[in-house]
């Protein structure tokens, strides 16, 4: 009895082992792994950076980043500035939404009009704010009618600023002002999300929620002969067991943006060929607050920014080759020169004598250096490495405290802390987007308590100069102001670290954090 | 029976009615917030969005107005993913939670209850010992180092079974080994335990002493009244399995239920927070509900008992 049960299970062992489908087909098929869900298919409530990609499969806006990274033309064939740079005049292509329909000038003003209305609940909507009047609408002071968005007929797209804004065309393609179907604009805000009807290169085929995504290519769309793809699979997974699925042949691409490649596997994928890093526009940084002793002497804030090895922390500990950063913007915006020593210990330590006098402090009176960061593989080792480097330099031992993440940024908000690790990526590729976060005290995403006249002035400078070169030197300006009362300690700037198969080619991975499939292919 | 039932349904609802009110409160007094994430929203933003989801009202208003929707049905939509009803949620996940569940369930219920009474079977003898030693383990080891453990010897080594997701019946065999592990092994020594019991008791001395075979008595003798502690067990471990483990179903990539309870607390998602609470609430307390009412059917004796307290 027994020897027959044993006999049966083995049996069914092998025989569903058998039942494993092979994935070969003639298809070209990407699979990409994903560590969670898309969080919407409606870009105007988008919030999380890992949506973006899905994003950008399904919509097109007025312009779309080229592989160099800045905008070219998309859903719109030309475009028309005035003189003055506060008229855009857009000339909209020949292009469908996947039911058919034709995208017009008025699907765009119609979905940033309903962005705009003060009861829609967009994360987003200030990204709109250089179109004229768009914040006093949404702040319910204008009706809709004010903004200052014109589709005189079904091609043509007119937007007039508040401001000349130079970045208006990179931040056209962002998915901030990507156009939603009529659908989904009449639906209520809260109600449930249908099939959507997209104008991107993709179309959605399936999604069956936090397990795969498959979209295939839209029939409709204006460049369609572009696209070599067949399918694009989305698979929610694991992070480790996405790893092992790539090694299995199973999927294209793992790692970043759509998922993490854990640190400690790092050290063992670098050797391999598929290994790849791109920059990212991002920066990680501590944020200090201003407001909370010792730190209230620029001094000692530089103090303890030039203590700091940041090469010794991304090549031995990260070792996610990512860049040491010595300002706030990345080289790939803005080619500043280092504004500060990597690892100055001997200025550091003068720089802390002279704060502790100012400050009229002693080592034996100095009060406690808390570190708080939400609790996470990376910031936990950026803080022990911190700990460790400014015990080395300046002899101060500071305390460390992990939180939760929602804890933590509840603390930020209420400037409950002291020095806090965190990061900023830009929405769009121009450097205001990480010099503006600092601009203003109570900018929700300052949280330092620090404003600077000098530093507001120059970036308003920088916004009304009509020349590029003149612009950059009042940005730099402006990030040497910064740098000088470092209300923030940069640390280093992102690097999205992937495995990929050879035979995955054209895949634009965007600085900014998304992938674009729209040129890929599999060769055979 | 019927004032039984009906009495037992009351006190059902009433304590899903407390469930949510201790559940609501304890959410809010937690600090963090549905909106706030690294990237920080602008200032007027996260207003704007808190008013709309009504979070600028007071602790009781708010408590007041989830009632109002809960009493027509309402349940609400999720605030990380909108568009995505609290129900659309529990309808796409609990299915597939449910079966890894139920299929762990009947496998510990019959794997533990047939090894638990081969032990007491075979007591004294090296089968019981091996047996037990491996039930210690299978309670002792955590399921996610369990879950590793076969995934590396089934799915990588021997190329036996799939890694992980969920789909084909191949892809649920090691999701529900590593679930049941722990609760068989608790089963099979509850069996065990009892059925030894039971069989120091004079009827089944008889039973043995007139020649009946085992197969005929050790159902309808013994283990009707052995399981009797099983059962009280089965209850809340039935619950437990529906709704999806977390760990599990973390590791093996599995899109069930289990992930959403975790995660919706790390998001302060409060509808979707007190939709799941309110839905494990209803399922536990049926569970338990059942059994009590299986209790009557299974021992005589309490049905006697009980007729008695509510005459």
């Amino acid at each position: 009895m027994f020897r027959q049960w044993i006999a049966f299970c083995f049996f069914v062992l092998i025989a569903t082992g058998c039942g494993q489908n092979s994935t070969s087909s003639n298809q070209a098929v990407l699979r990409v792994s994903m560590e969670g869900d898309p969080q919407t298919l409606d870009p105007r409530r988008v919030r999380d950076l890992g949506t973006t990609t899905t994003i950008h499969m399904l919509y097109e806006g007025l312009m779309r980043n080229g592989q160099d990274g800045n905008p070219l033309p998309a859903m719109a064939e030309s475009v028309e500035i005035s003189p003055d740079q506060k008229k855009y005049t857009f000339t909209l292509r020949k292009s469908g939404w996947s039911d058919g329909s034709a995208v017009t000038a008025s699907d765009f003003a119609e979905t940033w009009k309903s962005l705009l209305s003060p009861q829609f609940p967009s994360p987003n909507a200030y990204q709109l704010y250089p179109i004229k009047g768009a914040q006093a609408v949404k702040e319910g002071k204008l009706s809709s009618e004010e903004i200052g968005i014109q589709s005189p007929d079904d091609r043509t797209l007119i937007i007039y600023l508040e401001q000349p804004t130079p970045y208006f065309l990179p931040l056209l393609a962002t998915h901030f002002f990507y156009p939603v179907h009529s659908s989904l604009r009449n639906q209520a805000a809260d109600a449930e999300l249908q099939n959507v009807v997209t104008n991107g290169p993709f179309i959605l085929e399936n999604w069956k929620k936090n397990n795969e995504l498959n979209a295939v290519p839209n029939p409709h769309y204006w460049d369609r002969s572009t696209i070599q793809l067949d399918r694009v699979n989305l698979i929610v997974l694991d992070n480790p067991t996405a790893l092992k699925f790539y090694q299995g042949g199973e999927l294209e691409w793992t790692g970043s943006p759509l998922s993490t490649l854990s640190i400690d596997a790092l050290q063992s994928l670098k050797g391999s060929e598929d290994f790849k890093v791109t920059p990212g526009a991002g920066i990680f940084l501590m944020r200090i607050n201003t407001d909370k002793a010792p730190f209230t002497s620029s001094k000692m804030r530089r103090a303890f920014a030039y203590a700091l090895n940041r090469n010794d922390l991304v090549e031995h500990v990260l070792q996610g080759n990512q860049i040491p950063a010595f300002g706030i913007v990345p080289p790939s915006f803005l080619d500043t020169k280092p504004h500060f020593n990597d690892h100055d210990a001997a200025k550091a330590k003068i720089l802390f004598e002279e704060a502790l006098e100012e400050l009229h402090l002693s080592r034996n009176n100095f009060p406690e250096v808390v570190i708080y960061y939400a609790t996470g593989e990376r910031s936990n080792k950026i803080a022990q490495v911190a700990q460790q480097q400014w015990k080395d330099v300046l002899g101060i031992t500071a305390a460390l405290k992990s939180q939760e993440a929602k804890v933590y940024f509840d603390q930020l908000k209420k400037q409950d802390y002291q020095i806090g690790i965190g990061s900023w990526f830009a929405d769009y590729r121009d450097p205001i987007s990480f010099l503006e976060v600092f601009k203003l005290k109570n900018n929700g995403t300052n949280n330092t308590q620090w404003e600077h006249p000098a530093f507001i002035a120059l970036l308003e400078k920088s916004g009304l100069a009509h020349k590029s070169e003149e612009r950059n030197r009042h940005l730099k300006s402006a990030e040497k102001v910064i740098m000088e009362e470092m209300p923030v300690i940069p640390l280093f700037f992102a690097s999205y670290n992937y495995l990929k198969k050879p035979q995955v080619k054209g895949v634009y991975f965007s600085e900014l954090g998304y992938l674009d499939f729209k040129n890929a292919s599999l060769e055979r | 029976m019927v004032h039984y039932l009906v009495r037992k349904a009351f006190a059902l609802l009433v304590s899903l009615f407390m469930i949510a009110t201790l559940t609501f409160f304890l959410m809010k007094i937690v600090p963090g917030d549905p909106f706030s994430d690294e990237q920080s929203l602008r200032g007027d933003m996260h207003e704007a969005l808190r008013k709309q989801y009504g979070m600028d009202l007071s602790w009781t208003a708010q408590y007041g107005n989830y009632l109002n929707e809960l009493l027509h049905g309402k349940l609400g939509y999720s605030l990380k993913y909108p568009g995505r009803s609290v129900n659309q949620i529990i309808q796409e996940s609990f299915p597939v939670s449910a079966w890894l569940g139920l299929q762990a369930f009947l496998m510990a219920l019959l794997g533990g209850v047939t090894l638990g009474t081969f032990c007491a079977l075979r007591s004294n003898r090296w089968e019981e010992r091996t047996i037990l030693i491996l039930t210690t383990c299978g309670i002792a080891i955590p399921s996610f180092i369990l879950a590793a453990l076969l995934q590396y010897l089934f799915a990588i080594y021997f190329h036996l079974l799939p890694l992980a997701r969920w789909g084909s019946f191949s892809q649920t065999i090691l999701p529900t080994l590593a679930l049941s592990a722990a609760p068989m092994a608790f089963i099979t020594r509850l069996t065990r335990s009892e059925l030894k019991e039971v069989f120091k008791t004079d009827y089944i001395k008889l039973v043995r002493a007139k020649g009946l075979p085992l197969s005929l008595w050790i159902w309808r003798h013994a283990l009707r009244n052995a399981l009797l502690p099983v059962l009280t067990y089965l209850g809340p471990l039935l619950a437990n399995v529906l709704v999806g483990s977390f760990v599990i179903e973390k590791i093996f990539s599995i899109p069930g239920l289990g992930q959403w309870f975790v995660n919706s607390i790390s998001n302060r998602d409060y509808s979707l927070i007190m939709g799941l609470t309110l839905f494990y609430s209803l399922i536990l307390l049926s569970a338990v509900f059942l059994v009590d009412l299986l209790y009557g059917y299974w021992d005589p004796r309490i049905r006697l008992i009980r007729k008695e307290a509510y005459e």
